[in-house]
């Protein structure tokens, strides 16, 4: 399942929509807010998207990601909006029957997500800044 | 013929609206509608190349026509974050 939120993510229920008696393992993976990045503080950050789109990418990185492991359940969860550091802004889920599928479909769909899924985020550095972060282009 | 083109992110920040209009014959290839973004918005020479479009939601490529019912939006690279 795939969701875009603007609410706080539950962890606990990411897991445990994806959880199941077939399943020998479960993989979460959080993304959460980075207060240091190098030598520059953040104080927060805003995730901002392009919605039908997003959506679309979502649902199918998550075919894909069935096609290529056998898995039992899949859950993204994104947040948008306003996060402090701490916060989660993408929870993964993944469960499979032995754990190697789990961890790698987690590990695969993280990594296309933040390449191919159109949610971008700013930085509100500590120095009163703001950066749109871009890989490729200078803020 | 006018189209709407959707920013986001940087690029909305570069041309100082989230809906840009430009004008451009159609159908019309990616790079025909570059040309016309950069004449209508030069303050995105320096970004749009980093870009990708999307068409109906999806990545578009050298090959996709745009036509009148098309949705179009620029997409600059996403967030990425280091492993």
């Amino acid at each position: 399942m795939i969701e875009i939120t603007n609410n706080v993510i539950d962890s606990q229920a990411v897991l445990e929509a994806v959880q199941d008696t077939r399943a020998g393992a479960v993989v979460l993976f959080l993304g959460t807010t980075r207060s240091i990045t190098g030598d520059r503080g953040t104080d927060s950050l805003d995730y901002e998207c392009y919605e039908s789109m997003a959506t679309r990418q979502l649902e199918s990185l998550e075919s894909a990601a069935r096609e290529r492991w056998d898995v039992i359940s899949i859950q993204i969860t994104h947040r948008l909006g306003h996060l402090l550091p701490g916060e989660a802004s993408v929870a993964i889920a993944v469960s499979s029957a032995h754990r190697v599928n789990a961890f790698e479909c987690g590990q695969w769909l993280i990594d296309t997500l933040k390449e191919d899924v159109p949610i971008w985020k700013k930085e509100n550095w500590s120095d009163g800044t703001h950066e749109w972060v871009h890989p490729g282009i200078e803020g | 013929m006018t189209i709407q083109i959707k920013l986001f992110a940087v690029a909305m920040q570069k041309a100082g609206t989230s809906e840009l209009e430009v004008d451009c014959p159609l159908p019309a290839t990616l790079a025909d509608l570059e040309q016309a973004i950069l004449t209508t918005c030069p303050t995105l020479a320096d970004i749009l190349p980093h870009c990708r479009f999307a068409v109906d939601d999806q990545f578009a490529t050298a090959q996709t026509v745009i036509t009148t019912d098309s949705t179009i939006a620029i997409i600059p690279p996403v967030s990425g974050g280091a492993l």
